[in-house]
């Protein structure tokens, strides 16, 4: 069973696949040239607290980038079958 | 022949300001958080018999044009004003960094790879074969550790010698790509805006949508736009993507098989790395914030026990000489102003300086403030801020001129302007000197920490009202964390070094001069007309000795002023003895908060503009006045 979600949605420690990335032209384009792509494994790693950025481990590349939940909210991910119901 | 320039051109926090630094001596400012280059810093680099220029341009994710730092690097790169780029990549990151390295290649400039931490990619376990990086690329490869001047030399002889030789091919992409940047390169082949851009790379860019590049072509051929579009709309049709999506997923594709062909990446070692370990403490929801505060006390804290024990060292030698001078005929005025203005800048300020510019360098470079920034996120949106300006803010407290140029990193107009006003709040080492020399030093260090929260609470409350007035939203954080590195030595003493030099060089005459005028004026009777103009601020409203106002008005030049003439205005180093407890704390709550110096003032003026400059002074007088005046009480409360 595969499940969408988006980096919001996923608890701490949990690890997912990117999608695709929503909105504009220049928020993907940013998010791209930072290094998260559709296909990268990523893991969040912790959450700030006060409703604070989420931390993003890229997995395939491993580098963490502090990304606000606004803009995780726009990263589309499915978990991998293993990772379902853990 | 005119000198040739060589441009150092990678992604942010790659290494690029470390290289440059170990060749050209310290002049570009360095630190382990991304954004630290603003503008480009260049130097004569002579190597054996050969001096080129070298140009250290902002560090930069991609070729956009959506950010300031990729705009000045992309137009320096077009302009050709350069005659080789390095391309700086972090090995760690070798993957994204690739990326980059497609689209400089794309520019169809000379070029060549410089392939920097190699050891701590190998650590991380990513063993990279710069050979194979070579022949995939085609541009020469050459390893460095540039933190410790490993292979810089020869990176540099490599480059004099391959410079004129080595050009890069732009990469080719799948074969639907290709046709599309074929039908658009027929398309703009004759116009005017494609001859000082490559091509290919103009009808890449136009392929992925930049609004910058497209509307270049607009202004000259409006009529090519639906044809471009028509393109355009064929490959998102065939790809089901937006169209920047498929381009930088043609790069990335192309990165990630280079990279799998010459790097190796074995299993990372059993058991939590460091950095992980580290983090979990340093970015704890709870301790994190215990461990911000401790570090923000103890730099404090530290900075006024090295600074008052070295003061106290200096201050007796210095006050025996100047009355072994004082009151010896007409030429004595002119002799105690020079031994003051430089038992000033050794005695008074230098003691708090070094001590409080070496931990604010240990901070930087260890790499721990794009982690309070990650920690400060969530409360700076309740000032209508983001994370980001935690990172000028922290820089204020060692100076506000590159703390206003560091504001530069955040992108919205909006957060740029409440960053910029706030910063310039911040109580930066001038101020410094003047907090822990007076309220520190007589009223004891908890004083001192109190006024640096009171401080902290006002731009908390500044900033909220500031974000009612600008209702549109913030937009979020994207800021790249990265690992902790450990400084060595000698690199934090030179970068303490370049910061001290700004003070010794601009600083110093100024107070050499200020304390000389002040002597005149003394000698001339003027001090008086000027203290009987500030007579209404300073006695009736504050509650201070007139005497206390020249040395006001020569703040406005530098801070430090404020406390060395302090001195010579009271002609005693015993403060005590002229100046009540009350006095004293009105005294630095005013010098704390009023309006900016010249140097921040005009700092502010070139980043911000005039609204935001007049907007600085007006704020910061008005609440240095309004507290000033309240400290007056409180002082009434705890000094009866």
């Amino acid at each position: 069973m595969r499940a969408n979600k988006n980096l919001c949605q996923l608890t701490v420690g949990q690890e997912a696949v990117i999608v695709s990335i929503e909105g504009g032209h220049g928020f993907r384009n940013r998010i791209l040239s930072m290094g998260l792509h559709p296909g990268d494994r990523v893991k969040v790693v912790r959450a700030s607290p006060f409703r604070g950025p989420l931390l993003i481990e890229n997995l395939d590349q491993g580098f963490c980038l502090a990304l606000g939940r606004g803009m995780a909210a726009k990263v589309l991910v499915e978990i991998p079958e293993e990772g379902v119901g853990e | 022949m005119s000198k040739r320039i060589i441009a150092l051109v990678g992604q942010p926090n790659c290494g690029k300001s470390t290289l440059f630094n170990a060749v050209a001596g310290y002049k570009a400012s360095t630190g382990n958080f991304p954004g630290v280059t603003v503008s480009y810093a260049e130097s004569p680099v002579t190597l054996g018999e050969t001096t080129f220029q070298l140009v250290d341009l902002p560090g930069i994710y991609s070729l956009s044009t959506q950010e300031p730092a990729e705009r000045v690097t992309l137009e320096y790169l077009l302009e050709k004003e350069a005659h080789f780029v390095i391309n700086v990549i972090d090995a760690t990151t070798l993957s994204r960094s690739l990326e980059l390295t497609l689209q400089l290649m794309e520019l169809e400039l000379p070029l060549m790879i410089c392939l920097n931490m190699v050891y701590e990619a190998e650590k991380k376990g990513i063993l990279v074969d710069p050979q194979t990086l070579e022949t995939a690329l085609g541009v020469p490869v050459m390893t460095t550790v540039a933190s410790k001047g490993w292979g810089v030399k020869e990176l540099f002889a490599q480059a004099l010698e391959v410079m004129d030789k080595a050009r890069a091919k732009p990469p080719k992409y799948s074969l639907h790509v290709e046709r599309e940047v074929g039908c658009v390169k027929s398309l703009i082949t004759n116009l005017k805006t494609a001859k000082n851009i490559p091509l290919r790379f103009l009808a890449l860019k136009l392929l992925e949508g930049d609004e910058y590049f497209t509307s270049l072509v607009r202004n000259e051929a409006p009529h090519l736009i639906p044809k471009v579009e028509e393109c355009l709309n064929r490959l998102v049709k065939a790809h089901g993507q937006p169209p920047e999506m498929v381009i930088s997923g043609e790069r990335h594709a192309l990165a990630m098989h280079i990279f799998e062909g010459a790097a190796k990446v074995t299993a990372r070692e059993e058991g939590t790395p460091f950095r992980e370990k580290l983090d979990a403490v340093v970015m704890d929801p709870i301790l994190g914030y215990i461990i911000l505060a401790g570090v923000f006390l103890g730099l404090l804290y530290l900075t006024f026990f090295v600074g008052s024990f070295l003061a106290d060292q200096i201050a007796g030698p210095f006050d025996r000489l100047t009355q072994l001078f004082q009151g010896r005929g007409a030429w004595s005025p002119f002799m105690v102003g020079i031994i003051q203005g430089i038992a000033g800048g050794v005695g008074i300020v230098l003691p708090y300086l070094v001590p409080l510019l070496f931990l604010l360098s240990l901070l930087e470079d260890i790499g721990y403030l794009p982690r309070a920034a990650f920690l400060l996120d969530g409360l700076m949106h309740r000032m209508g801020l983001h994370g980001k300006s935690v990172i000028p803010f922290i820089l204020g407290y060692g100076c506000n001129v590159p703390s206003i140029m560091a504001a530069r990193i955040i992108e919205s107009p909006r957060d740029r302007f409440i960053t910029l006003l706030l910063a310039s709040l911040i109580p930066c080492s001038a101020r410094t000197s003047v907090i822990l020399g007076l309220q520190a030093k007589y009223l004891g260090p908890l004083w001192a920490m109190a006024l640096y929260m009171v401080n902290v609470i006002v731009l908390g409350f500044v900033g909220f009202l500031l974000s009612r007035f600008q209702k549109e939203a913030s937009p979020g954080l994207i800021l790249e964390i990265p690992p902790y590195r450990l400084p060595t030595l000698a690199s934090l003493w030179k970068k303490t070094w370049y910061r001290l030099k700004d003070f010794a060089v601009y600083a110093w005459p100024i107070i050499l001069a200020g304390s000389i005028i002040l002597e005149a004026l003394t000698y001339l009777h003027v001090d008086k007309t000027i203290n009987a103009l500030l007579a209404p601020l300073t006695v009736w409203l504050l509650g201070l000795p007139a005497a206390v106002g020249v040395t006001l008005f020569f703040g406005i030049f530098r801070k430090e002023l404020t406390l060395i003439m302090l001195f010579q205005a009271l002609g005693t180093f015993n403060i005590q003895s002229v100046l009540t407890h009350t006095q004293i704390l009105v005294f630095v709550v005013f010098v704390t908060f009023y309006i900016p110096c010249l140097s921040t003032l005009a700092v502010l003026w070139r980043e911000g503009g005039w609204k935001v400059t007049w907007a600085s002074a007006l704020l910061n007088t008005t609440l240095a006045l309004v507290l000033a005046f309240l400290a007056r009480f409180v002082g009434m409360a705890f000094f009866p």
